[in-house]
């Protein structure tokens, strides 16, 4: 349904009922994904939000080139890595204040616990979703939309504009990674 | 822990997030998504009127100003013009010498 043109066309112009529709269909996989990267559920919510403020905002300028659902997968993304661009600013002044005495907050870090992941696993993934932490962007990026979202590699190619093989490549050196990071936090 | 201990710990921490359940959003969320975009037109609209509100308060401003300003000089004016021609009638009907600032001055 989503890709069909008169659907487009509806919710360029605006039509609330179709992007009605379109929230129905796409809400839970952008909030999957916020949530992914950006490890913090009422900011996912709020960042699923924003993404669909924009989506309807932006949707005249689509110009059908990709997927919608590319599209949308696009959007979310770069809202997400803005996001925690922005929260990493914040995090750098607070600790500045801290240290010149302007302010007295203990930074408290918090292991975040997906809500889709079953009882028995929580503990394994909490360790690495902290452990992605520590990874680039685009390898974080590949490896939440193939593992967590389970999106092909040909998806995933689309929505990151590289190739099949880049794709590829970037899961293998994420795993590489990821592995030394949780060696060393099973070593501790 | 020995290395097999830890490998086969990492490989399950990679592997944990395989199998992830969506996560699904409040039910209020599409009500949430519609008030946002309602509150965000709402503000926009405003934001619009502001600078348009603006220049119709400074030009009012200024053409009021001007108006104000061309009807004290023309007044100032009108009165010197007044004053001047009331003195002339006035020297003529007595006939009195205009006055001169020179007081060495040679008639």
């Amino acid at each position: 349904m989503s890709d069909k043109f008169e659907f487009i066309e509806l919710l360029k112009k605006g039509d609330e009922e179709a992007f009605a529709q379109l929230v129905d269909a796409y809400q839970d996989n952008v909030f999957n994904t916020a949530i992914s990267i950006i490890q913090h559920i009422q900011d996912a919510e709020d960042l699923t939000q924003e993404v669909f403020v924009q989506i309807f905002r932006s949707i005249k300028d689509f110009r059908g080139d990709a997927k919608l659902s590319t599209w949308i997968y696009r959007i979310t993304l770069t809202k997400a890595l803005e996001w925690e661009r922005k929260k990493k600013t914040k995090k750098a002044i607070s600790y500045f204040k801290n240290l010149v005495g302007l302010e007295n907050k203990e930074e408290v870090v918090v292991n975040f616990f997906h809500p889709g992941i079953a009882l028995d696993n929580k503990e394994n993934a909490s360790v690495l979703f902290k452990a992605l932490q520590t990874l680039p962007s685009n390898q974080r990026i590949a490896f939440i939309l193939i593992k967590a979202e389970g999106l092909t590699y040909q998806e995933v190619g689309i929505i990151m504009n590289k190739s099949v093989k880049s794709i590829e490549g970037l899961i293998q050196r994420a795993k590489d990674n990821l592995r030394v990071v949780l060696e060393k936090q099973y070593l501790k | 822990m020995t290395q097999d201990q830890i490998n086969k710990r990492v490989e399950d921490a990679l592997n944990s997030i395989d199998n992830i359940q969506s996560a699904t959003l409040s039910p209020f969320f599409k009500t949430r998504v519609f008030s946002s975009l309602a509150n965000k037109e709402q503000a926009e609209t405003s934001g619009q009127f502001k600078p348009v509100l603006l220049i119709v308060v400074s030009v009012l401003l200024i053409v009021m100003n001007t108006i104000l300003f061309t009807n004290i000089s023309y007044n100032n004016n009108a009165e010197k013009n007044t004053d001047t021609s009331s003195l002339d009638q006035f020297s003529k009907d007595y006939s009195l010498n205009t006055f001169t600032n020179n007081p060495y001055d040679i008639k």
